[in-house]
């Protein structure tokens, strides 16, 4: 068993062996729901970020009983899983204000009751300022309060900067494997990178790092994959169904880089080790995450994403978007005005989290690789 | 698709409609009895002849109203008047800062400065002045620009009013974080498009001391946006006298909103929904208060009387969702059903005092004052912020039944249907959930939306 098949054996189970073991040895398992949660807090109470996700989902049939079909996908899934005893592994959960469906995630768990019963609500400001960064401190303040009466633990400034320090540390890993696909002849492939991300985000912490080292030790190694002709850039949120990367890698294409949640924008934020710990978690989880729910950051967005069009000698971009999301559907409207400007070639994708549309997809994907090709022809 | 000319649908609200509803209301007698005689032609359906009035008519109550508050009406009508002349006025070359506010923020700082406000959003309700087709095509331009289909219609309609020359260009933005995802991915695109300087009114999420203390620093750094933009200081004798004059206009629709627990309601939805769109168009404004002043002393004259605001009062109705825009539904329910709408999400005012005696006191209450206006107190929280309001209102308003319109864009509404619905069983209360679009007919249309409710007071036995 290579380290990739144990990473894709992670990636397409909620729930796996280290995290058995890490509850075993005493450890709390903490799920949070958006990338805006500081994960550091919960290292620092000895306890285990666990990145809530909705793979192996049978369907919403249950999360539809709370939800409407007016809302995504995502929570719906998720909702089912929580309601069918799918994440009885969870000491707590956290939720924040992350769009307008998850925010209601806390509503209806409350509501319907099921475990764990510490549920946290950290308020995220939708602004980058200094007043926004401030407001954030304190609400972060209030979560460390939360979960030291809650747990009976203590979660001090020296804890948390040896949280940062080895998130850190993570997150770097994490870009150097990142920096693998980039190349000309990537040695990673846009699957492996989402896969990769979703296992270390639902792994305590130690053997995330190590297999994150081992991987890197294997990568090093492993022969180039043959050069490819189309490089996509993959754009949108919380994306987790390796399916749908699959399909578009099947032919002459590969996805060299993305914004996607389970993807670098992981790997983005990495936190100033030299400020004051609930500062810098403030300041880097508000202004380097770029999320659309941030309202006055679209403009740094754009310039991150165009930069690594050119960069990575991107052909195109692809934006998947869940039906109803309303900040993923404006961000696509921006982005497809720029991307025209631009002259970047662009791909809309508005899916369902998981769903029969492989066939579709696959026709629509081989249309705008035609429709790439033939620009390359006629420049 | 036909092609808008620049500030159509403004200026036909402007000039063929309100204008001349404007002079019609000069004689409230003469007002009255037309709205009254044209009501069977207004309050059915939209045909050729009546779709250029209907659905201003329908706003104003298509002749349901008494002939004392369409009296009252003129005042409201001069505020829609004047903004309307300010939305269309932009095109010369002398004038004043423009500012696009959004419709969730409320407006007194604004007033304290010399400049004119422009709400983008409001367009999706007087656009329908020209025809509910106006509004629907106004979304399909949208749409076709790759506006989100699924979005909120107020949204689509501020962005396609923009691209269709239909606003004027802002000097500046400043919008909010609250209610939905909708506004907040629509204020950034707005910046986008039209490349003016944005602010954000960041929403806390709760109703503690800290949520309030950190909106009040947002309004402290709006204030210094705004200066900055208009290189000019906040006037603070404006603001007292805007936040007095609010404070007067809240107590009046505050009073108006209990007075539905009377049975028989002794008010309409219509007057407070009427109060909001004023206040939208014209807070702090001694008009508003001269009108809204007189809704509550005729409303009292009622409670006096004895009397109910309509002979037939069949069914009480709790609204709790925003009002279908396109075709305000309420004389229609009221003249063929006798069904009262006693409480609403939109119109009701639970807006706290401003206490005016110093700077720092209005800054203070401001905050609070701008987290209680409609939709930010209910929206911007946890379900209970909803709920608690939601269990008040079918304790005390003895409704008979519930009405959620079930707007596309309200995907926070949307997630809490089922409790909402788990409310409604444990009161014993018959529920309509409807699926639509409150500016978009597209979605359902007038007739089909009156069928819905239709048949839903039928088998609930509501109406024989």
């Amino acid at each position: 068993m290579t380290v990739f098949d144990n990473i894709r054996k992670i990636a397409s189970h909620e729930y796996n062996e280290y995290l058995e073991n890490a509850l075993k040895s005493g450890r709390l398992i903490i799920g949070t729901f958006c990338a805006t949660i500081p994960e550091e807090i919960i290292l620092a109470a000895e306890m285990v970020p666990y990145r809530m996700r909705a793979v192996n989902s049978p369907g919403t049939t249950l999360g539809d009983a709370y939800f409407s079909p007016l809302n995504c996908s995502f929570v719906r899934h998720c909702f089912s899983k929580v309601m069918n005893g799918d994440f009885h592994f969870l000491g707590g959960i956290v939720f924040t204000n992350g769009c307008d469906h998850t925010r209601r995630l806390y509503d209806n768990w409350r509501y319907a009751g099921p475990m764990p019963l510490f549920r946290h609500f950290l308020v995220t400001p939708h602004v980058t300022r200094q007043s926004g960064i401030d407001e954030f401190c304190s609400n972060l303040e209030k979560f460390i309060h939360a979960l030291e009466t809650y747990f009976h633990c203590s979660i001090s400034e020296q804890k948390i900067s040896e949280a940062i320090i080895k998130t850190n540390e993570k997150r770097r890993l994490l870009n150097q494997l990142d920096q693998f696909r980039t190349e000309m002849q990537p040695k990673i492939s846009g699957t492996d990178f989402l896969q990769m991300v979703m296992a270390v985000t639902a792994l305590p912490l130690e053997p995330a790092l190590t297999m994150m080292r081992e991987l890197l030790e294997y990568i090093a190694e492993k022969a180039v994959m043959e050069e490819k002709s189309i490089r996509f850039l993959y754009v949108g949120g919380g994306c987790e169904n390796k399916t749908r990367l699959d399909i578009i890698e099947q032919d002459d294409a590969t996805i060299v880089a993305d914004s996607l949640c389970f993807g670098s924008r992981y790997g983005d934020v990495i936190i100033d080790e030299e400020k004051p710990p609930l500062d810098a978690l403030a300041e880097g989880y508000l202004q380097k995450i770029a999320c659309p729910r941030m309202m006055d950051s679209w403009e740094s967005r754009l310039e991150q994403l165009f930069s690594k069009v050119q960069q990575h000698r991107i052909s195109g971009i692809i934006i998947e978007k869940l039906k109803f999301c309303d900040l993923w559907g404006w961000e696509a409207f921006r982005l497809s005005h720029e991307a025209r400007k631009r002259k970047v070639p662009l791909l809309l994708l508005e899916t369902e989290l998981y769903g029969k549309d492989e066939g579709q997809l696959k026709t629509r994907v081989q249309a705008f690789m035609e429709q790439i090709k033939n620009r390359k022809r006629t420049k | 698709m036909n092609s808008f000319r620049p500030y159509e649908l403004i200026d036909h609200a402007e000039r063929v409609v309100l204008k001349n509803y404007f002079r019609l209301l000069r004689f409230p007698r003469f007002a009255t009895l037309v709205q009254r005689m044209l009501q069977p032609y207004s309050l059915r359906r939209e045909k050729y002849l009546n779709k250029f009035f209907r659905s201003a008519f329908l706003i104003v109550g298509a002749g349901m109203l008494h002939q004392e508050d369409y009296r009252a009406l003129r005042d409201g009508v001069h505020l829609v008047l004047d903004y309307l002349k300010i939305s269309r006025n932009r095109r010369g070359v002398d004038r004043r800062p423009v500012a696009w506010v959004g419709w969730c923020v409320s407006q007194e700082i604004f007033r304290a400065f010399d400049i004119d406000i422009v709400v983008p959003e409001v367009l999706s309700v007087v656009g329908s002045f020209k025809g509910q087709d106006s509004i629907a095509e106004m979304l399909t331009r949208a749409e076709a620009y790759g506006i989100p289909q699924e979005s909120c219609s107020a949204s689509k309609v501020a962005a396609a009013a923009y691209l269709e020359n239909q606003v004027p260009k802002p000097d500046f933005i400043v919008g909010s974080s609250h209610p939905c995802d909708s506004g907040v991915s629509a204020y950034p695109t707005l910046q986008y498009l039209t490349s003016s300087p944005l602010f954000i009114l960041d929403t806390p999420y709760w109703d503690d001391s800290d949520s309030y203390v950190y909106y009040e620093q947002n309004i402290r750094e709006m204030i210094s946006f705004i200066e900055e933009q208009m290189d000019a200081e906040l006037d603070w004798e404006k603001l007292r006298i805007a936040c007095e004059e609010e404070n007067e206009t809240n107590f009046y629709l505050q009073e108006l909103t209990e007075m539905g627990r009377l049975r028989p309601c002794p008010m309409t939805v219509e007057l407070l929904l009427l109060g909001w769109m004023f206040k939208l168009t014209g807070v702090g404004s001694p008009y508003l208060t001269k009108t809204v002043k007189a809704f509550y002393e005729n409303a009292c004259r009622r409670i006096d009387q004895g009397k109910g605001y309509h002979k037939r009062e069949n069914i009480r109705i709790i609204w709790w969702d925003v009002p279908i825009a396109f075709a305000n539904l309420f004389p229609w329910l009221e003249k063929q059903f006798g069904a009262i709408t006693v409480a609403d999400f939109i119109g009701r005012v639970h807006t706290p005092y401003i206490d005016t005696s110093s700077k720092e006191s209005i800054i203070r209450d401001l905050a609070k004052a701008h987290l209680h206006v409609a939709m930010a107190r209910n929206t911007r929280g946890p379900y209970e912020f909803i709920t608690a309001e939601f269990e008040r209102l079918i304790e005390e308003y003895s409704p008979d039944c519930c009405i959620f319109v079930g707007h596309t864009g309200c995907k926070h509404g949307a997630a809490a249907s089922r409790i909402k619905r788990d409310i409604c069983r444990r009161a014993k209360l018959p529920a309509l959930f409807m699926n639509s679009d409150i500016m978009d007919n597209r979605m359902a249309s007038e007739a089909s939306i009156q069928r819905q409710i239709g048949d839903f007071f039928y088998s609930h036995g509501l109406v024989r």
